[in-house]
């Protein structure tokens, strides 16, 4: 026992430490954002026990000290004898345990007494506690970020099957697997463009579609190919850091060939009419293109993992991952395996990169940096070199950082705390590299790596 | 008739002379055995042979062709399959889709394909048993089988076996040696390199003896039995 303490060292107690600060500021955040209410009408915020006695014809008369607008963090606190006026959705100060509605309640003009300019507020009905006011975010909210989540999550997995696979045959993180993302979809947007602009999209939106998907899978596939043939192979038996090297300086020189060649501006997409719009059920709007994206996500993991497990050429990429002398001595060209992840991948991502596209309706040369690094952060999660890791991965960290910056952050006060999804995102990669290095499906890659 | 023919053999690991001059030959219908101690070279004579390894100097002709320039990819299309050491089956994979990694060469000839994976379950009833198994849940002896059958998936004219008993008991090495002869009945020649020189003797009609990457002697099986040399170095008598 003695022994087992004294190998603790000074990093583990840190690391530990840090470990569970970052625990309890979640724990703190998602009790404070469950437990804060909002205002369900325009009125005033006050305590209950201070209006107990309000009637039509003795009204109580309260000190207004604030005002509460929609997204407003109040830095007031509702005492006794104090009111503060708030907007429909605004959330509620401490101590307010009632909103008393705007129509139950009149201005109160305090140049009556002459010595006080602060304004007042005659409240004539005593609401009783805890009417008027509900949680921030309703169920509704949270299924809709559910649902962009899923759409996110989708794209973020597609992209991460590349960064898994290239690593499950080469051992390698494939950097410049961003950029394949923006090139195909960057290449695509011009023709999406341009059907657009002749009114082909609209008339014929599956078959532009279809053409745009082509276009951006084969754009992808060629700059990855070329990729592997110019910058990977020639350093296949070199040291490890080698061609991660040359897979950033690659990425680099992808972005800024294509920010000379393009221009470096942001670049419309086009509307699809067809997938615009969205389904009301009751509170809840969920848009078509988030449903559409996940779907076609989910569609083409399935197609991968039908290629991958049935096919001849998935079976000799399996093999290849595992042992690439053994899979040569079975006759499987081995160059060719790896130049088909590569490609594989690469389709994936340039069709990933359209859904992206579709519902972010921009693309810029740098479009594939944060989606790159979310998906293999996607990809680690998963386990990396794990294909169902990878699917798993992304639709996690894309729910994830959808939900989590508001569950997390929203109750501490943090304004607009969705700027803080790469932050949350990036925090757990780092809190998956310390504590469980191989993934969640890690398991299973160190039994077929051993 | 010899089927595959080795001259002057030089090998290199980086910097390291590793097969200094081997020349052997193999006759068509043949068990011809390799052995030697720990780092002889045995698995290197393998690995050059199927390409994996490229040598410095020398020939490998088989039937006729020679091999030196052939991609590793390409050895198996011109009949000669491995079964590496190690029982390196691919341990994610089934059973079923070992054998056919094995048939890979073949294409799309799904016939032939079926008709080995017959005759394969028909040597090793064992593996027809876990044929949806994946390959790294079997037991050693079930791995050493299914490389051995795997190899066999290709219907090879050569079949190179590195070290078969490997960490088997004896029970089981007899029983795969046993199929050894077997196969080698049905028209398969066979390269068997060996660490357990007498089970390999015992079997085989022609040896080399490895040593530091030189071949030290060689003759029939019974030659090398009756070999003092033999006798004190690799079957233990005093």
């Amino acid at each position: 026992m003695r022994q087992r303490l004294a190998r603790i060292t000074i990093v583990d107690l840190v690391v530990w430490g840090i470990g569970l600060a970052i625990l309890a500021v979640a724990v703190w955040g998602v009790i404070a954002t469950v437990t804060a209410r909002a205002a369900a009408v325009d009125g005033y915020a006050v305590r209950q026990a201070d209006i107990a006695q309000a009637s039509q014809e003795k009204p109580v008369r309260l000190a207004v000290v604030g005002a509460l607008k929609l997204g407003d963090m109040p830095d007031v606190r509702v005492k006794k004898g104090v009111a503060v006026r708030v907007a429909a959705g605004a959330r509620l100060p401490r101590g307010a345990n009632v909103v008393v509605p705007l129509e139950d309640t009149d201005k109160a003009s305090s140049a009556r007494r002459g010595s006080s300019s602060s304004e007042e507020v005659l409240i004539y009905r005593a609401v009783p506690r805890g009417e008027n006011m509900g949680p921030i975010y309703g169920k509704e909210d949270w299924i809709s970020f559910f649902i962009f989540g899923l759409a996110q999550g989708g794209v973020y997995a597609l992209i991460a099957l590349g960064y898994t696979m290239v690593y499950g045959v080469l051992f390698m993180i494939n950097f410049t697997h961003g950029e394949v993302f923006m090139s195909g979809t960057y290449i695509a947007s011009y023709v999406a463009n341009a059907f657009a602009r002749s009114g082909f999209m609209d008339e014929q939106p599956i078959i532009a579609l279809l053409i745009v998907f082509a276009v951006a899978m084969t754009v992808s596939t060629c700059v990855a190919v070329v990729l592997e043939r110019v910058a990977y192979r020639p350093l296949r038996k070199a040291p490890r850091l080698v061609p991660l090297i040359t897979a950033i300086g690659a990425s680099f020189f992808l972005q800024y060939a294509f920010a000379r060649l393009f221009g470096s501006g942001m670049k419309r997409y086009p509307d699809v009419k067809a997938l615009s719009g969205s389904w009301q059920i009751g509170e809840l709007k969920i848009l078509h293109i988030h449903v559409i994206v996940f779907v076609a996500a989910v569609l083409m993991m399935i197609g991968l993992y039908w290629f991958v497990q049935r096919t001849k050429t998935g079976k000799a990429i399996r093999a290849v991952a595992e042992d690439k002398d053994v899979a040569a001595l079975m006759g499987i060209d081995v160059d060719r395996a790896i130049v088909t992840t590569f490609a594989v991948g690469a389709a994936l991502a340039g069709a990933a990169g359209v859904l992206f596209a579709l519902y972010n309706k921009q693309v810029t040369h740098t479009m594939g940096f944060m989606p790159g690094i979310k998906a293999f952060t996607a990809a680690v999660l998963g386990g990396i070199g794990n294909i169902p890791g990878a699917m798993f991965g992304g639709l996690f960290l894309g729910i994830f950082e959808t939900i989590g910056p508001t569950l997390f952050f929203d109750g501490l006060g943090v304004p607009s705390p969705s700027q803080l999804k790469d932050v949350i995102a990036f925090t757990m990669l780092v809190v998956i590299l310390i504590f469980r290095p191989t993934g969640i499906m890690g398991e299973v890659l160190t039994e077929k790596k051993a | 008739m010899a089927l595959l023919e080795i001259e002057n053999l030089h090998t290199y690991y980086g910097h390291v002379h590793a097969l200094k001059g081997i020349s052997l030959t193999v006759n068509e219908g043949e068990i011809v055995t390799l052995i030697g101690a720990n780092g002889a070279g045995k698995t290197t004579t393998l690995r050059t042979i199927s390409g994996l390894l490229r040598p410095r100097e020398g020939r490998i002709v088989f039937q006729g062709e020679e091999l030196n320039n052939v991609p590793a990819h390409e050895i198996v299309y011109r009949g000669i399959s491995q079964a590496p050491e190690g029982r390196a089956v691919f341990t994610t994979l089934t059973t079923n889709e070992n054998l056919s990694m094995g048939a890979y060469s073949l294409g799309g000839d799904k016939e032939a394909i079926e008709e080995n994976r017959r005759r394969v379950f028909k040597l090793f009833p064992r593996l027809e048993e876990r044929k949806n198994q994946i390959a790294g849940t079997l037991s050693g002896g079930e791995q050493q089988m299914l490389a051995i059958g795997r190899a066999l998936m290709a219907r090879p004219k050569l079949l190179m076996l590195d070290e078969p008993s490997l960490g088997l008991a004896p029970m089981l090495v007899k029983a795969i040696f046993q199929t050894i002869r077997e196969i080698n009945e049905q028209g398969v020649t066979i390269l068997l390199v060996e660490q357990n020189a007498r089970a390999a003797l015992k079997l085989a009609d022609k040896g080399y003896v490895l040593e530091t990457g030189n071949i030290v002697l060689e003759g029939t099986a019974e030659e090398l039995m009756g070999d003092e040399r033999v006798r004190k170095a690799y079957l233990g008598e005093r």
